[in-house]
């Protein structure tokens, strides 16, 4: 009677002594998931905070509106009539294609050009003596990208603008010239207005 | 009793581990930032891709393998982007360039040069 009593027991702390190693395991495998957590915590944060990110999206615009006025008035002169149009004779656009630049997508560039009387016109609209340049109706406009990327320098310009938001702050230049447009074999004195966004590379 | 103390060494020898090895992530990152490998290496492929574009046809830009901040260890031109591995670093993320021109990456034993053709 004793002995049975004895083995009975022995079984039950055999029983209890297993289900004790498994809480055991589910207990480290509980420990190690939040070990993992706070090691990613831990890295993510100092990630965030440490980064550091050179923008260099402006230069990027200056040097792309330069590249675009390079290949499109070399001497002074826009040579309108060689620029692709659609069956309506309004310019494609594709001014990047023209100018053989690679649209990696992250680009948009505009050209507009106002009729003037002539080049002196364009110092005198310049220094407000004459009126404004926006009062001028653009004769033709040349482009190429994605316009709606303007929304993102707005949001990166706002005062409330996390300071996050000027790793992804497009470059943007901004520039007008007085030139010459060549069109059916007339020579068309006017200011030519160009603008280059640049958005964020990722 | 033996069992018990063995059960607890086990566990504080397997703590002490996980512990050295969330260290080691940490310090591993805390350097890896402190050296600024990747400040250098964002600075030399963004100087790299601002050159390549506002660059005439028939230049060389020249890039020294061992510079005052470092060693350049490899570069790379692939997919419109240039790459550039300071220090031994074993990645990059590259940085775009837009000319309309194509490039060559050549090396000897003290340079890179990159042609623009």
């Amino acid at each position: 009677m004793t002995f049975l009593l004895y083995k009975n027991k022995m079984r039950k702390i055999k029983i209890l002594n297993k289900k004790g190693a498994l809480g055991e395991g589910i207990l480290m495998i509980y420990r190690l998931a939040l070990v993992v957590l706070i090691a990613f915590v831990v890295l993510g944060l100092s990630a965030v905070f440490y980064d550091y990110y050179i923008n260099i999206r402006n230069v990027e615009a200056q040097i792309l509106e330069k590249q675009v006025m390079n290949c499109l008035v070399p001497n002074g002169i826009l040579d309108f009539d060689s620029f692709p149009k659609d069956d309506k004779g309004q310019p494609k656009p594709e001014l990047l294609d023209y100018c053989k630049i690679k649209n990696t997508g992250r680009f948009y560039v505009e050209v507009e050009f106002r009729k003037l009387d002539s080049l002196k016109d364009f110092y005198s609209y310049s220094l407000g003596e004459k009126g404004d340049f926006n009062d001028i109706a653009v004769m033709f406009k040349l482009y190429q990208g994605d316009k709606g990327k303007f929304w993102t320098l707005e949001a990166s310009q706002n005062e409330n603008a996390a300071e996050e938001t000027t790793k992804y702050k497009p470059g943007y230049f901004y520039n007008r010239y007085p030139i010459y447009v060549l069109s059916q074999g007339k020579r068309i004195p006017g200011g030519l207005f160009t603008r280059a966004l640049v958005s964020h590379e990722f | 009793m033996k069992s018990k103390k063995a059960s607890l060494m086990h566990q504080i020898i397997v703590h002490l581990i996980l512990i050295a090895l969330i260290f080691a992530m940490f310090f591993m990152s805390a350097s890896y930032r402190t050296e600024s490998k990747g400040v250098k290496q964002q600075v030399l492929e963004k100087q790299l891709a601002l050159l390549i574009d506002s660059a005439e046809p028939n230049t060389t830009i020249i890039v020294r393998q061992i510079y005052m901040n470092g060693k350049v260890s490899n570069m790379e031109i692939k997919q419109g982007r240039i790459f550039v591995y300071v220090n031994d670093q074993g990645y990059s993320k590259g940085y775009p360039y837009f000319t309309k021109y194509e490039l060559g990456l050549e090396k000897d034993d003290e340079n890179y040069y990159i042609k623009i053709k």
